[in-house]
């Protein structure tokens, strides 16, 4: 799996065009999966799609600005420009809504992961499964940290800023949340 | 942590990781989004007379005594 810094590098290093759009290429389908869940989570699939396009042309645009040297500061430098990017999207629209991600495209993420990705046994499906159910009878408070903990994969800390809360107070509610669903899975 | 807990997270892990993996497959990075970061690049390559705007306005002035 390679590093996003060594893909912006790789990228600002290429001279020759071919070389400029194999790595941009290269850097673009690394980003875009996580960018678009992150647009996902708030707001309807075509406008998440649309979202991560014009964020992945600005981190484009601004990479000759970036100054970072790791992979860390690499994904927080891009997810301030797609938050920046988001914020103006509700601005524009004058709502900040979120809308709960639709439970058959969740679905349909799950199995397109099948091309290229097939699963290891019948107990992977099973388990895949019931996190899809987890987070589909999940309450709206439950869904958020969930997502941005286990798709997201955010660390408790940042959870926990995100949220208002403690690390412990966001691993507490993690637990809490879970807790609640699982009578509900059968 | 019980295990029935940890066995959850791990399944929560397991499904970014799908959904990750269909994202790509279902929701690539269109061409067009490509070809425009592309295009500057592109446009220079393919008329190596154009200069930049530092040397335009130059020439509009005319050479410095």
């Amino acid at each position: 799996m390679p590093e996003l810094i060594d893909l912006i590098n790789a990228h600002r290093a290429a001279v020759s065009t071919k070389a400029r759009e194999e790595t941009l290429v290269a850097l673009f389908d690394f980003l875009n999966p996580d960018l678009y869940l992150f647009f996902l989570r708030k707001v309807p699939d075509q406008d998440a799609q649309d979202l991560r396009s014009t964020t992945l042309l600005d981190i484009h645009k601004g990479l000759k600005n970036f100054k970072g040297d790791n992979s860390q500061v690499a994904w927080e430098w891009c997810y301030t420009i797609a938050r920046r990017k988001l914020a103006a999207h509700f601005e524009k629209k004058g709502t900040s809504v979120t809308k709960a991600v639709d439970p058959e495209l969740l679905e349909e993420l799950a199995s397109a992961s099948l091309q290229t990705k097939p699963f290891e046994n019948a107990a992977e499906k099973i388990d895949v499964q019931e996190a899809l159910a987890i987070l589909n009878k999940s309450d709206p408070d439950c869904f958020e940290v969930l997502w941005e903990r286990f798709i997201s994969g955010l660390g408790y800390r940042e959870l926990g800023s995100k949220i208002g809360k403690t690390a412990d107070a966001a691993r507490m509610q993690i637990s809490r949340c879970i807790e609640i669903i699982k009578p509900l899975l059968g | 942590m019980p295990d029935e807990q940890k066995s959850a997270e791990e399944k929560l892990r397991l499904l970014g990781e799908r959904l990750r993996a269909g994202a790509a497959k279902i929701r690539p990075v269109p061409n067009q989004v490509i070809e425009q970061a592309l295009k500057p690049v592109q446009d220079l390559a393919q008329d190596p007379t154009q200069k930049s705007g530092r040397l335009k306005r130059r020439r509009r002035r005319g050479p410095s005594r």
